[in-house]
């Protein structure tokens, strides 16, 4: 009697120990189902923009900010980019997100996901105003990160490496605007990403992702001018929904070049920022009226 | 007495951090990269006036160094170069190649950024990283551990430092 | 009864083990959670864990440290009920984690890569402290069960109780930290940590209240406890209500209103409603843990119900387990009257405690200055938090170590010395390496240069596919042509001309005599440019 009930306790502790190392196993590695530009199905993309877009999620607070400036955590750096949206001209089409989600890869969410609200759009529509990552010069999000996968970059984007994250979600618990996006999905499994630019690689599930200021084109840029001995102020680079934008609202330049497409479009411009991360000295701003 | 013990204790600690630490280590990977076509970079290099890039086509100026594509062997090779007993087997292996015969894998992940010429750009030399053209025949692959990579952003392998954020290499 | 109870809890642990496998495998999207909510039941119960894991140590290290004789009675059920709980609160943040499997990222010890933990994240302040909490209170319980054969032990009771006093105070402000420094207006708040200490008391309260009442033991202090715990309770409910607008009647009604019952003498002498109206306020700690994490409730899923489930089986069989366990030691766990256990015939000699402090002290003065040393960025006041974790912990391994000793004889002695150095050593060095990353997608394949679709500089062009046998100047590569080739034609400006562009870069794409076509290897446009490029590198007017 005494026996058996020890074999059973040993053959529970085995089989948890079992079925815990089995959830440990990473789907992942398996080979998934990723498209690529030319197989890739775009209208499926737009379909979830609108989608996403029909949700009309409430409207942010504005509050005038003055215009960004060198960042006090790094004295000596040249550059720091940033972005103004226009709010004079923007026309609320959408077509930002979807040039985002093709630069950055940004997967789909399944059925299931999508009725929960797990977008993984890096720029959403908040009362019809596009809203994204402020990059915050001091951004709270990064100071919770426990592994440092948030962490400032000295050129303006508050970067994120995915090879770091634990995927504790504490940055995102943090960050004031909301504009964190966690994969919940594994979407490559799911076949619910694509492989549209090359340059960008594919999140796992798992990771915490948001909007990178289009690093991958910030550092080809500084690659190339660096190649030929210049100094390198990325003078003609431009953020993916920057250059797709139709109403040309989304300006992305350098704050600290004062010759900066971003630096002549503030100039007598009412300069405001989500009232939610103003305080955190965020370089992506709105435009409002003249001053 | 317990003394001893403690101390005896951490003495093992210390041995063991150093022996794990030196197991745990990876070693350096030595694979030569295609067996079929009997190629040795000593016998192509600066002796017979050739420079990396003519091969490696990125070598000094771009993201990926690349490897030659059958045809660029070929634009020497079509013509018997010497009269050497091996270079009858070397035709025939040629022969046989496929189009693009030293296909590999890339050695970084791909959220990492590599630029080979940013890198000679800086003054570091092809053999800083490769090894000379014996060790690489030997098969030996350029150190891409990311704390080789980071020993040496941060000055400490001789060269000029370099940025050590994140968003510099990953993105 | 126990093996009632030790029965159950193993029963659901069938269940919980399946929870927790759907947990992992389909990761947090299999809980309530979305864009907007990160944090969900997982965080909550970790929470309500932990804190039911606090008052163990209440009743066992602080009124011990404190000498308040009452709590001796309770002393063992709480010691092991702490040491239950712990790991319960434990598995929560781990699954809760995106990657689980990269939980060892959280040690904060260098690592080759010089990456280092965040020192400034609370994530990392409760990583280290409750590590140290619980292998404290694992040896503290070890202590106890081996004083009652051995009566020295009992003197390593106090000063270990010192140590475990200020700790678990530590871990319960780092866990309402995790809130506090957040930017989200719902969890501020300088009261929190004392609101989060004061409801951890009053779960563990009703839950040493019903374990005593399993033991067949009605201790009247915890009653009165239970009683005080709600009134002092009530303030922070009013406050949360008055400043944030927080309204929860299910929290006030179980974890007030009910357990005012205990007022009247019939249900106080009753056994079942003392055990439901200490029930009652675990339940509502539960429920204000849930709200405090998740003020927007979300569609719950069966995994979300599934944690009750795991809580409650891991609990139950690792409680009801160690407590048959003792009794088969011939420990008793809970006496009615005071043994020996409780009297040490002499104190631990001062000296070894201060050594056993001293060297906490210096073992984290070593850690926090080669820490700063290698992440000078970090603000020294961020170390506090991990400091005093750290010099517990050592103090308590230490002491633990000159209790242990005198256990067994000196070859033994010297071999889990060297045993346990290994171990440490090994694991050390394990983080420090780190294992490989694994990666998302296959890695690119690097093959030749293919041709890009913007035709690519000339010159360099020239010197990668065109100087090994024309020279870097046109002036032809000697070394290499000798050797192996006819010469190719010098260039000549006049020569140049007379072919003309067009028909150069014909030559260049389909090759003629010795030269090689390029064709597939260079565009068009790319031939053309190299034929300007000819004509610029022969020089002369054109």
């Amino acid at each position: 009697m005494d026996e058996s009930r020890r074999n059973f306790v040993k053959l529970m502790g085995l089989l948890f120990g079992g079925l815990a190392l089995g959830g440990c196993r990473r789907t992942e590695l398996a080979p998934g189902n990723v498209a690529t530009a030319e197989n890739a199905d775009v209208a499926l993309w737009k379909a979830e923009v609108r989608e996403a877009m029909g949700r009309s999620l409430p409207a942010e607070d504005f509050v005038p900010v003055a215009v960004p400036g060198a960042r006090a955590k790094f004295p000596g750096e040249k550059n720091r980019f940033g972005m103004a949206i226009d709010l004079d001209l923007c026309n609320h089409c959408g077509e930002c997100i979807l040039a985002c989600m093709l630069e950055n890869n940004i997967p789909r969410v399944s059925a299931d996901g999508a009725s929960k609200g797990r977008y993984m759009h890096w720029i959403e529509m908040r009362g019809g105003i596009p809203v994204m990552c402020s990059q915050c010069g001091d951004a709270p999000c990064e100071r919770v990160c426990p592994t440092g996968a948030a962490v400032a970059s000295p050129d303006g984007p508050s970067a994120m490496v995915y090879s770091r994250c634990i995927g504790s979600r504490f940055c995102a618990a943090n960050c004031p605007s909301r504009t964190r996006k966690f994969n919940y999905e594994d979407s490559r499994a799911l076949g619910l990403a694509a492989k549209f630019n090359p340059e960008v690689p594919l999140r796992e599930r798992g990771v915490m992702e948001k909007c990178s200021l289009c690093v991958q084109r910030l550092q080809n840029d500084r690659l190339r001018v660096r190649m030929t001995g210049g100094d390198w102020r990325g003078k003609t680079v431009q953020s993916a929904c920057s250059a797709a934008c139709p109403a040309h609202a989304i300006v992305f330049g350098n704050w600290l070049d004062p010759e900066s497409p971003l630096s002549l479009a503030v100039r007598g411009r009412g300069v405001y920022a989500l009232k939610s991360v103003a305080k955190w000295d965020p370089s992506v701003v709105y435009l409002m009226g003249k001053v | 007495m317990k003394g001893f013990a403690v101390i005896g204790g951490i003495a093992c600690f210390v041995v063991a951090l150093i022996v794990a630490d030196f197991l745990f280590t990876p070693a350096e990977e030595y694979s030569p990269v295609n067996r079929d076509i009997p190629f040795s970079h000593a016998l192509h290099g600066a002796n017979i006036g050739l420079d990396c890039t003519h091969c490696h086509s990125g070598a000094r100026s771009g993201s990926s160094a690349f490897f030659p594509s059958k045809a660029d062997c070929m634009d020497c090779h079509r013509l018997p170069l010497t009269e050497k007993p091996g270079i009858a087997k070397l035709d025939s292996a040629l022969r046989k190649a496929g189009g693009e015969p030293w296909r590999i894998e890339s050695a970084f992940p791909s959220d990492v950024v590599f630029h080979h010429g940013i890198h000679v750009h800086a003054g570091i030399s092809c053999e800083s990283c490769h090894g000379s053209p014996e060790e690489i025949d030997r098969g030996r692959h350029a150190p891409v551990r990311m704390e080789d990579c980071l020993a040496c952003h941060r000055g400490e392998r001789g060269f000029p430092k370099a940025g050590t954020d994140c968003a510099r290499c990953h993105r | 009864m126990f093996r009632a109870l030790f029965a159950i809890g193993l029963l659901l642990c069938i269940p919980a083990a399946c929870v927790l496998d759907t947990a992992l495998s389909a990761g947090p999207a299999s809980w309530a959670v979305d864009q907007s909510t990160f944090w969900g039941t997982p965080v909550s119960n970790f929470v309500f864990w932990i804190g039911l894991a606090h008052a163990g140590t209440f009743f066992s290290a602080i009124l011990c440290a404190l000498s308040v004789r009452w709590g001796r009675r309770i002393a063992f059920p709480a010691e092991i009920s702490t040491v239950a709980a712990i790991p319960v609160a434990a598995i929560f943040p781990l699954v809760h984690l995106g990657i689980p499997l990269r939980f060892y990222f959280l040690f904060p010890l260098g690592v080759v890569r010089n990456l280092y933990v965040n020192a400034e994240s609370p994530l990392v302040w409760d990583f280290v402290a409750i590590g140290a909490y619980f292998a404290l209170s694992v040896i503290f319980l070890a202590l106890h069960a081996l004083s009652v054969k051995r009566p020295e032990f009992g003197a390593y009771r106090k000063p270990f109780a010192w140590i475990l006093f200020p700790l678990v105070l530590w871990v319960h402000t780092l866990v309402s930290l995790d809130f506090a420094v957040t930017c989200q207006s719902a969890w501020h708040g300088a009261y929190l940590p004392v609101y989060f200490i004061i409801g951890a008391l009053y779960s563990g309260v009703a839950l040493v209240l019903i374990l005593c009442e399993v033991e067949h033991r009605r201790i009247r202090h915890l009653e009165e406890l239970l009683l005080t715990g709600s009134w002092i309770i009530l303030p922070f409910w009013i406050w949360e209500f008055l400043c944030k607008g927080v309204w929860n009647p299910g929290v006030l009604l179980f974890g007030f209103l009910f357990p005012q019952f205990l007022w009247i003498k019939s249900v106080r002498n009753t056994r079942l409603a003392r055990v439901a109206l200490a029930f009652s306020a675990v339940l509502a700690m539960w429920m204000e843990r849930l709200h405090f994490v998740m003020p927007r409730p979300l569609d719950w899923t069966s995994v979300d119900y599934g944690w009750l489930v795991l809580g409650a089986g891991v609990f139950l069989s690792l409680y009801f387990g160690l407590r048959l366990w003792f009794q088969k030691q011939n420990v008793p766990v809970c006496t009615p009257a005071f043994s020996a256990v409780d009297r040490p015939a002499h104190a631990l000699p001062r000296r070894s405690v201060l050594f056993a402090w001293c060297a906490g002290f210096a073992v984290t003065l070593a850690w926090v200055l080669w820490f700063k040393w290698r992440v000078p960025a970090m603000p020294w006041v961020r170390f506090i938090p991990i400091a005093f974790p750290a010099i517990a912990f050592v103090a308590g391994l230490v002491l633990s170590a000159r209790a242990f000793s005198g256990l067994v004889s000196r070859k033994v002695l010297f071999a889990v010395c060297a045993l346990l150095g290994i171990v440490a050593g090994v694991l050390c060095a394990a983080v420090y390496r780190g294992g490989d990353t694994l990666y998302v997608e296959p890695r690119a394949e690097i093959a030749s240069e293919a041709v890009p679709a913007e035709p690519r500089d000339a010159a360099l062009l020239w010197r990668t596919r065109c100087a090994a046998c024309h020279g870097e100047d046109g002036n032809r590569n000697y070394k290499f042509v000798r050797e192996f080739f006819p010469l190719p034609t010098e260039f000549s400006a006049e020569r140049l001309d007379s072919l003309g562009t067009d028909s150069l870069a014909k030559v260049i794409l389909d090759g003629r005599n010795y030269m090689s076509p390029q064709r597939g290897r260079i565009s068009e446009t790319e031939a053309h440019n190299l034929a300007v490029y000819m004509r610029f590198l022969a020089g002369g007017a054109k």
